[in-house]
């Protein structure tokens, strides 16, 4: 057990640059927007970012595990092609309240606490359709075919990855800056567009 | 602020100079020579109409609009500085680490001054040291393209107001950019907008993905770059979708030279507004008696103000020289002039590349010679 927690630990080391670059078009419009002064406030955002991203790993280790070789990979594409269309549709909506507030829809939304879950749901989204290194670590877990296995060896990649989202934290000195958040509203409009046509475009083919 | 004639003939004969200066070392054909001697003069009796005449955008858009089109013609026939640049001359590979594998080798070659991003790097950095924003307006590849459309009628069909909150686009267009191209690992820019892949090969096998960028492709070119332009006279590709632009609007104010505005003199008519092709100006910043980072220096706003309280500046302040001080010194010896010197001079030095050669292909084309 050691070892594939050493293993999983040394995939996420080694390929969390690349993780980071998948989480990054969706945490820093977000971080640009809602991020505050505070430090701790924005490592609340990491945090929960990450937690949303664990739990996205346990999940698919539970599920390809059970599964094994009986793991379809045509079905499994066409769930993370839908992931992606619901972490862009998320992140439309997100922006679409921020930038038109005064809408009654916007109100609606803004003032629900569905937004302020947004990291969460938003690291669970992307930790499991986009992250290219989640895929090499899949492939391992269908060689396991063993929850148990499956979940220690995801739980030493999420922690070798989870280092290399902590440099956003760096975002905090630049947050002050007012124009700085409608930028990050604009950049948010334009990722969720982006990945929804993505999303589409993989959907159908 | 029209100069003297001889002091706008002392310039334009030294930018005329300069701009020649390569050639009497180099070993070219008689009728490159020929060439590039006739489209320096053309630089030059611009220059001496810019300052004789105290207009600026006029004359630098039609050499700024000769440049693009020369480009494109030149690249597309796949002229011989064209030929190791299939997509285009930034982008050459499609990936990113062939990319950084490609500059690694063009460098321990010896082969860097080819196009790439290395040496466009370097020239990067030199033109915002020299001219900072003015590079999309004076020397850049493709600008030309939509200055030149929205010059074609004259009075605007649809007056078009930019909402304060969008003025920030091509910046968050460029994060975008940034942050996908880095997700995969590909140029976005070049493989998804950039309206010069229109007619060239394509980065990705799937049919199916090519219709869609194909699309994307003839949107931008004729919406961005023909159809908004012509109609509400402005320069809408490179106001929100160059990533160049947006870039050179945040490390362009290292450079010292400024458009500023006079507070004294200002009388807010609001023609300022109206008529910058840059969205550079609006109601809240001309209250502030400032100019937003997107201004191009194209120099429309100081031909158009009626009290003259436009001008180019050095961070805000112009030289004073006392009245001791002969003339012509004193002509010489202002921001504008040390402005648009070396924007002539940068236009000059990237043209020069390309535009002899096109005008020679034209007139072998043209006259079958």
């Amino acid at each position: 057990m050691a070892n594939l927690l050493l293993e999983g630990l040394a995939l996420g080391f080694s390929t969390g640059g690349y993780c980071l670059s998948a989480c990054m078009p969706f945490l820093i419009p977000y971080m640009l927007v809602e991020a505050k002064s505070g430090v701790f406030h924005n490592l609340k955002f990491i945090l929960e970012f990450l937690f949303g991203r664990l739990m996205a790993y346990i999940i698919f280790a539970f599920v390809i595990s059970v599964l094994g070789q009986n793991f379809h990979g045509l079905v499994f594409s066409k769930i993370l092609s839908i992931a992606m269309i619901i972490s862009a549709l998320l992140m439309l909506v997100y922006a679409f309240a921020k930038n038109f507030p005064k809408l009654h829809f916007c109100i609606k939304i803004d003032s629900s606490s569905h937004l302020s879950k947004m990291p969460f749901f938003l690291g669970f989204l992307i930790g499991i359709n986009i992250c290219p290194p989640f895929l090499i670590g899949m492939v391992k877990l269908l060689e396991l075919a063993s929850v148990a296995k499956g979940m220690v060896y995801f739980l030493g990649f999420f922690i070798g990855t989870a280092f290399y989202t902590l440099p956003l934290l760096s975002l905090t000195w630049v947050v002050k800056i007012k124009r700085l958040q409608n930028i990050g509203n604009i950049t948010a409009f334009i990722v969720g567009a982006w990945f929804l046509m993505i999303g589409i475009i993989s959907l159908l083919r | 602020m029209k100069k003297l004639p001889s002091t706008s003939l002392i310039l334009s004969l030294f930018i005329f100079t300069i701009i020649m200066l390569p050639s009497f070392f180099l070993k070219e054909e008689p009728a490159l020579f020929v060439a590039r001697s006739s489209w320096s003069l053309i630089i030059a009796s611009s220059a001496y109409l810019i300052f004789s005449k105290g207009e600026i955008s006029k004359y630098r858009a039609i050499l700024f609009v000769i440049l693009a089109w020369a480009f494109l013609f030149q690249f597309k026939f796949k002229a011989p500085q064209f030929q190791e640049t299939p997509y285009c001359h930034i982008a050459i590979v499609g990936t990113f680490l062939n990319f950084m594998h490609s500059q690694y080798l063009s460098l321990v070659g010896g082969r860097w001054h080819i196009f790439g991003v290395l040496s466009l790097g370097f020239l990067w950095l030199a033109v915002t040291l020299i001219l900072g924003q003015a590079w999309c307006s004076w020397a850049c590849f493709y600008g030309g393209f939509d200055d030149g459309f929205s010059k074609i009628i004259k009075k605007p069909l649809l007056k078009f107001k930019l909402p304060n909150k969008l003025r920030d686009f091509p910046i968050a267009f460029t994060i975008f950019i940034i942050l996908i191209s880095f997700t995969a690992a590909v140029p976005i820019f070049c493989i998804w907008v950039c309206p010069l892949k229109t007619t060239t090969q394509f980065f990705d096998a799937d049919v199916f993905i090519r219709y869609i960028q194909t699309a994307i492709f003839l949107f931008v070119t004729a919406f961005f770059l023909v159809i908004l332009p012509l109609v509400i006279k402005k320069r809408t590709f490179c106001s929100f979708l160059c990533p160049f632009g947006a870039w050179q609007s945040i490390f362009g104010s290292v450079n010292p030279f400024r458009v500023s505005i006079d507070a004294n003199k200002c009388i807010k008519c609001k023609a300022c507004i109206e008529k910058c092709p840059m969205f550079a100006i609006n109601e809240e910043s001309l209250n502030q008696n400032k100019i937003l980072n997107y201004c191009n220096r194209c120099g429309k706003c100081i031909d158009i103000c009626p009290v003259q309280a436009i001008n180019i500046t050095l961070r805000g302040k112009n030289i004073k020289c006392s009245d001791k001080v002969p003339q012509i010194l004193r002509e010489i010896l202002d921001a504008r002039v040390f402005f648009i010197v070396s924007c002539l001079l940068i236009l000059g030095a990237i043209s020069n590349l390309f535009v002899p050669q096109a005008m020679i292909k034209l007139i072998k084309i043209l006259f079958g010679v």
